[in-house]
């Protein structure tokens, strides 16, 4: 049934790419009010100490110096929530978030203290007259040691703040049955975000007493919880988002919102407040790391029969979004294969390291390393060509999953893995030294947020007079054309001219809630709700139009701000003159619709066995690298990424979440190493913590699979997350294709391979 | 955050050297190094003495012996056809530091100025046989580069001297290269970075290593075993033990220790059969 467009699925220019390469763009940290200041964190030098004394009574009266607030400046300073499904025996979920430290602080970096100033100077300099003296407290820095009964408490009294578990069929008789058995532990590391542009926001107080905040947020309903903050209703906080400077959930956890509402409310003047690159690295969250137990057991003949996995994960010293991150790792630990036994348990666990919460995968992407290095060494071990073996296993569409869940879409992965392969080619020629491997991932990861939650999205569309059109919708633009999708999907509906339609978004007092943008939701959630409102107004104009020109509405088409009769090439009514004649008889061309994900019952047990997401995005990614084996350094020489993206709304924008899923996957594979030492961070900018230059990356050659069965509009699946899952152990199991040896800790940094290669691991 | 600082542009050599005898005062010239300090906190001058406009600093001379000015950037050494055919080794190295726009910036007496363990610029400038030339209260004085450069951020440098230039005397000297090992091929600080000439007509070998001790370090009694050793490979691998004998690495972000000294086997390995063959 593939269904000709207009528009959709061409290679379009975007809105915003001249107006960002020209600068024009009025990111959050180029907008300035008259009066403004400038705020600062005063923050944690100790990962684990009581705070003795804390005295900013030198900094309050430093001339210039408007504000200084600790944590009893603060309304509400903590606020508690608790995840479904838990049980006692898991630790409550205290402070989930905290602004300011108080008395303790659990992590290097926490920030303890607020100052607004005149200068930025001012500011800065008056962080150096705070006072403070700690008394330093036993802390605990590895998971495995958290989770010990006699280890230090972070929150309350138990540090497993989370327990996942899947549970099908019974894995002792399937290892019973299964002729090989792999098994291996592997560690992933942390990784910072690095988006060029830091947090960053402007709040003020407006004339009628709301609190404004513009900020760069993947989140405009935090303006819920800067109210909490402050004891404001929340019709008193607004949040205004910018276009992003780059997020992949770095600003999906509140940032400098609490912080700028508090420094505005207190001061009544305009602050604002941007992270610097050192605080980036220091003061913010970062990928969970993790620790994961894998044993597989396969049939001689390729079927997998068993699965039994621990995954232990780093939470750091606050809950954040670790219980989250953790239910995702754990519907995806199994893979995207049909495994009828499984065990899985999987923990998340406090510790007094830099707090982790959110980043692309979103949990999906430690489990994809160990899935997939697993499927590797079980081909190995059975002699089997590593695709033939995942061919025999892969999920297809009807299957059920380990949580019992139906996969409703299509499956390509057979041909994603084979169109990547084809795209790498011949191996390149090697020698003694610079050794060539190929390899490939397959990767699954959900769309949507999970379902329980009961997602929803509003948009609103109008027709002008002149045959513009207008969209108000609350999603943020993140970078990833997420206004232009949208704009582009009224376009074809309504039969406009694309850059005569304006998309107003990521404004929580003005435009209609739309949801985060997040969990690669934006355009299946909100693009299916501009559909729908697009559709109600075509109905209405095509209506009017059937009627001015003697024609059943259902042979009319809109085209070119024309309204067409379908086999009557000369027949057909300007736009415009329909939308008058709307007007002139009080039709009004709007409409705000809602969308709202497929529902199902909130999780009651730790036990994972009822759907928890909407669909799934399958994807494989395949790597040729050339190992040097004196050196360990790994250089990537040809790289191919094929996602079945249902459908591609705009090929270019499709494919840029391709390239930067793979740039950014690569890094984490071979590059990204976020050292903590005792909890002090060792890496906190761009000249320690290495992300992936042009020099790094190769050409990645992105293949786009359109199997039309995704649940957002036009059958297109999400694309954003499902970019980045695969690339770590595509490029790892190249490198074991090259040298011979499985690197189970990433990032397999030239230092690592090196002593792999030499028998040596960590 | 800079903190506040004075600025001083002098017109003249002489002023310059006045003003840099004035308590905690730096000289300024690409600033590649210095602000990032002063940001950072690392460092806290009270005067900036901007030496850019001296004409003594902007020499640059290829034929005969090489002379490099202060003010000389990275970029210039790269993209001088002439330097690049009489002495490579110092455009080899130059490419590796930092990125196009920093090398704008960045000067080869800077580099060598702020003395870390890991500058790109030294090892070539060791095997060149480099003298230092410096003007201060007392004139002139002419400084080997090995004593100019003395310890992590230290050198010889005096209060209110400033370096001229770099001069080269005896450029033709041999076959030379420069390896560096970092971690990606995108930008990054040294883990090892190693530099040599080879001459065979006169039996010199001269081989220096970076980032593996307090100072680069010249290896001693490399002649002797150029001289007696046929074999490259045989040649690469005693080179090698020389090095690992002199070398003294820690362990950092980067690497460690133990993987510094491997890597400094196999990239001396690289340099003496890149050099020698």
């Amino acid at each position: 049934m593939a269904k000709e467009y207009n528009i959709l699925g061409k290679r379009l220019g975007g809105m915003d790419e001249k107006d960002k390469v020209l600068g024009n763009i009025v990111y959050a940290d180029d907008f300035k009010l008259p009066g403004m200041l400038y705020a600062k964190v005063f923050r944690s030098t100790k990962p684990s100490a009581r705070i003795k004394r804390l005295d900013v009574s030198k900094a309050r009266a430093y001339p210039g110096v408007a504000c200084v607030l600790t944590a009893d400046d603060v309304p509400n300073n903590e606020s508690i929530s608790n995840v479904v499904g838990q049980t006692t025996e898991v630790g409550l979920l205290e402070a989930k978030h905290q602004v300011l430290a108080k008395d303790r602080v659990r992590y290097y970096g926490e920030p303890i203290a607020l100052i607004a100033a005149e200068t930025l100077d001012i500011a800065e300099e008056a962080l150096g007259l705070i006072d403070i003296e700690y008394e330093e407290l036993p802390g605990v820095y590895d998971p495995i040691e958290a989770m010990k009964p006699d280890a230090p408490k972070i929150h309350g009294d138990n540090n497993i703040i989370a327990q996942w578990k899947l549970r099908k069929g019974n894995v002792e008789d399937g290892f019973a049955r299964a002729d090989v058995i792999v098994e291996n532990t592997y560690r992933t590391p942390r990784q910072e975000h690095a988006h060029i542009e830091p947090e960053s926001g402007v709040s003020w107080v407006d004339d009628m007493g709301v609190i404004n905040i513009r900020s760069a947020t993947q989140v405009i309903e935090h303006y819920r919880d800067v109210a909490a903050v402050l004891g404001l209703p929340h019709s008193r906080v607004r949040i205004l988002g910018t276009i992003i400077g780059g997020g992949f959930g770095g600003k999906e956890d509140i940032t400098v919102e609490a912080f700028l509402g508090l420094l505005a409310w207190k001061t009544n003047r305009p602050v604002k407040l941007t992270y610097t690159r050192e605080e980036m690295g220091y003061g913010r969250q970062k990928r969970h790391p993790y620790i994961l137990k894998y044993k597989t057991g396969a049939t001689k003949d390729g079927k997998l029969v068993a699965l039994e996995a621990e995954i232990i994960s780093d939470a750091g010293a606050y809950v954040y979004l670790s219980p989250w991150v953790l239910l995702y790792s754990t519907v995806h630990s199994t893979g995207p294969y049909f495994i009828p036994n499984v065990k899985v348990d999987a923990y998340s666990v406090l510790t007094n390291n830099i707090m982790t919460s959110a980043f692309r995968g979103f949990g999906a992407m430690q489990v994809a390393f160990a899935y997939e290095s697993q499927m590797d060494e079980l081909a190995r071990v059975l002699d089997m060509d590593p695709f033939e073996l995942r061919k025999k296993n892969f999920l297809k569409k009807g299957a059920e999953t380990a949580n019992y869940q139906r996969i409703e879409s299509e499956v390509l992965l057979e041909e994603a893995v084979r169109r990547a392969m084809k795209a790498l080619g011949e191996k390149s020629k090697g020698s003694k030294t610079k050794r060539i491997g190929q390899g490939f991932a397959c990767s699954w990861q959900s769309y949507g947020r999970m379902t329980y939650l009961h997602d929803t999205s509003n948009a609103w569309v109008s027709l002008e007079m002149d045959g513009s059109a207008i969209v108000r919708s609350g999603i943020p633009d993140l970078g990833g054309g997420q206004r232009e999708s949208l704009r582009t999907i009224v376009a074809e509906l309504l039969g406009l001219d694309v850059d005569e339609i304006h998309v107003i978004s990521t404004d929580s007092q003005v435009t209609p809630f739309a949801g985060t943008v997040t969990a690669t939701r934006a355009l299946y959630m909100s693009g299916n709700a501009v559909k729908s409102a697009c559709e109600d107004i075509r109905k209405m104009v095509v209506d009017k139009a059937a009627e001015m020109l003697g024609e059943s509405p259902d042979i009319l088409a809109l085209k070119d701000k024309k309204v067409h009769v379908s086999g009557k090439p000369d027949k057909s009514i300007d736009l415009v003159k329909v939308i008058k004649q709307c007007a002139s008889e009080g039709i009004v061309l709007q409409s705000l619709a809602t969308f709202r994900a497929p529902f199902t019952e909130p999780i009651t047990t730790d036990v994972i066995k009822d759907p928890v997401f909407a669909d799934f995005t399958f994807s494989a990614q395949a790597a040729e690298v050339e190992v040097d084996v004196e050196t360990g350094k790994v250089r990537l020489l040809k790289y191919a990424a094929a996602h079945d993206i249902g459908k591609a709304i705009n090929l270019n924008r499709a494919e840029g979440q391709i390239e930067g899923g793979a740039a950014q996957g690569i890094g984490y594979g071979i590059m990204e190493d976020y050292i903590e030492e005792k909890g002090i961070p060792l890496t906190w900018n761009l000249a320690q913590y290495l992300i992936p230059t042009s020099k790094d990356v190769p050409d990645i050659q992105s293949i786009v699979l359109e199997s039309g069965s995704g649940k957002g509009p036009f059958g297109a699946k999400g694309i954003g997350e499902p970019a980045i899952t695969a690339a770590a152990p595509a490029v790892i199991n190249a490198i074991r294709d090259a040298i011979g040896v499985r690197i189970r800790h990433i990032p397999a940094t030239p230092e690592r391979v090196y002593w792999a290669l030499k028998g040596k691991e960590e | 955050m800079i903190k506040p600082v004075a600025y001083f542009k002098p017109g003249s050599l002489k002023e310059a050297v006045e003003a840099l005898q004035t308590e905690n005062a730096w000289p300024l010239a690409g600033g590649t190094d210095l602000l990032v300090n002063m940001r950072n906190g690392v460092e806290h001058p009270d005067l900036l003495v901007d030496i850019k406009g001296l004409e003594e600093l902007n020499v640059f001379e290829v034929d005969g012996k090489i002379i490099i000015g202060g003010n000389i950037n990275l970029n210039f050494i790269i993209d001088d056809a002439r330097l690049r055919k009489v002495c490579p080794v110092l455009g080899q190295s130059a490419l590796t530091v930092a990125t196009y726009q920093l090398r704008n910036r960045a000067t080869l007496v800077g580099n060598i100025c702020n003395a870390s363990p890991a500058a790109d610029m030294a090892p070539a400038l060791y095997v060149m046989e480099a003298e230092v030339v410096v003007s201060g209260p007392q004139g002139e004085r002419h400084v080997p580069i090995n004593e100019f450069i003395t310890g992590v951020k230290k050198t010889s440098l005096k209060k209110g001297e400033v370096v001229l230039r770099v001069e080269i005397p005896n450029p033709k000297v041999g076959k030379t290269a420069f390896l560096k090992k970092q971690r990606y091929r995108g930008h990054d600080l040294a883990t090892v970075n190693v530099a040599g000439i080879a001459n065979p007509d006169t039996g010199t070998l001269r081989v220096c290593i970076g980032a593996c001790a307090v100072t680069p370090v010249l290896l001693k009694g490399t002649d002797e075993l150029y001289k007696s050793i046929k074999d490259v490979d045989e040649l690469a691998d005693k080179v090698s033990e020389l090095a690992l004998q002199s070398i003294s690495p820690i362990d950092d972000v980067r690497s460690s220790a133990e993987y510094r000294r491997d890597m400094t086997a196999v990239y001396v390995k690289r340099l003496v059969r890149t050099i020698c063959s």
